[in-house]
């Protein structure tokens, strides 16, 4: 069975723009990751995502850098667990 | 639906790839080692980077930024980063229909591309990049004329589409054949195609037609017409 690790990412910054979830969304398809993204207001997002820990390390990365019209000011990593997920999809919360 | 004539099949060899645009789409044009042709938006799923920068691998497209390699199918094959991992299918890139047909390669962004009969008969010769409008370009083509081997001076009739220009004979036979390739308001690619009854003095005087062409069009100082 394929290694997957699941991770929480609390990104804050300015994202006022609204581009971020898509982006994000984006990312996480082409990386055939799932999990979601709950944009809580303009500074604060926070994201679940699993899937093979490489993968999810690139996409931590590409998180952390965000779209053009985005500014990421930080972004706190924490691993939920090294199993499987329930989610089949990313989906936005 | 867009098909646009994107470059000469003698232009692009095995383990080649080239730039091209159709309509306002940048892409990517590559051969395999093994001649597969393929046609993908020209950008790489990782980073944006222009695939057309990147090399043929094999039966691979590499990414020159990260190595990141596509396959002929357009998923990604390998990521040099991390060796051991299969990449997921969904890591792919934009794929565009491209047919290889009379000695050009022509791209459709919708479908199937369709490819006017009237080339069965024609043959590549080469390709000429233009540096100013289609107007402009149009423009010099009326004003240079261009002499057959047998004497007869060839002229351009109506455009046939938007983006093909004939050049015939009395008898309205085509000689020579302009395919327009449409690169943005001031760049524009002319591919040449001309019937069997050229001689090669005959298509060099083609090339040269073109080359003279291109100096009346870039310039738009009308110079004195000259005969080749």
């Amino acid at each position: 069975m394929q290694e997957t690790t699941t991770v929480q990412l609390t990104v804050l910054g300015d994202f006022r723009s609204g581009e971020y979830t898509d982006w994000v969304r984006h990312r996480a398809n082409i990386l055939d990751l799932t999990g979601w993204i709950n944009t809580r207001d303009n500074n604060f997002v926070e994201i679940e995502i699993c899937g093979n820990p490489i993968l999810v390390e690139a996409f931590e990365l590409a998180c952390s850098i965000g779209p053009y019209s985005v500014t990421v000011r930080d972004i706190q990593v924490r691993t939920v667990s090294n199993g499987p997920y329930s989610c089949s999809a990313f989906e936005v919360r | 639906m867009v098909t646009e004539p994107v470059g000469l099949s003698n232009n692009l060899p095995i383990k080649r790839v080239m730039p091209a645009r159709v309509g306002d789409t940048d892409i990517a044009v590559w051969r395999s080692a093994s001649g597969v042709v393929s046609a993908w938006l020209n950008r790489c799923p990782h980073r944006g980077m222009r695939l057309s920068h990147g090399f043929v691998r094999g039966e691979s497209l590499a990414c020159l930024y990260h190595g990141w390699q596509y396959g002929c199918d357009n998923k990604c094959k390998y990521i040099p980063a991390h060796p051991a991992l299969e990449p997921p299918t969904t890591i792919q890139t934009m794929a565009y229909t491209v047919v290889e047909k009379h000695g050009v390669l022509w791209v459709s962004l919708d479908g199937t591309p369709e490819i006017p009969a009237l080339f069965e008969k024609l043959q590549p010769v080469r390709s000429i990049s233009f540096n100013c409008s289609n107007e402009d370009v149009l423009s010099a083509l009326a004003e240079t004329t261009l002499t057959c081997d047998d004497g007869q001076v060839l002229s351009a009739s109506d455009m046939q589409s938007q983006n093909i220009l004939i050049l015939d004979n009395p008898q309205n036979k085509p000689k020579l054949a302009v395919l327009f390739q449409k690169s943005s308001a001031a760049n524009v690619t002319a591919h040449l195609l001309a019937d069997n009854s050229w001689s090669i003095d005959g298509l060099i005087r083609i090339s040269r037609w073109c080359e003279l062409v291109r100096r009346r069009a870039e310039i738009k100082i009308p110079d004195n017409r000259r005969n080749l």
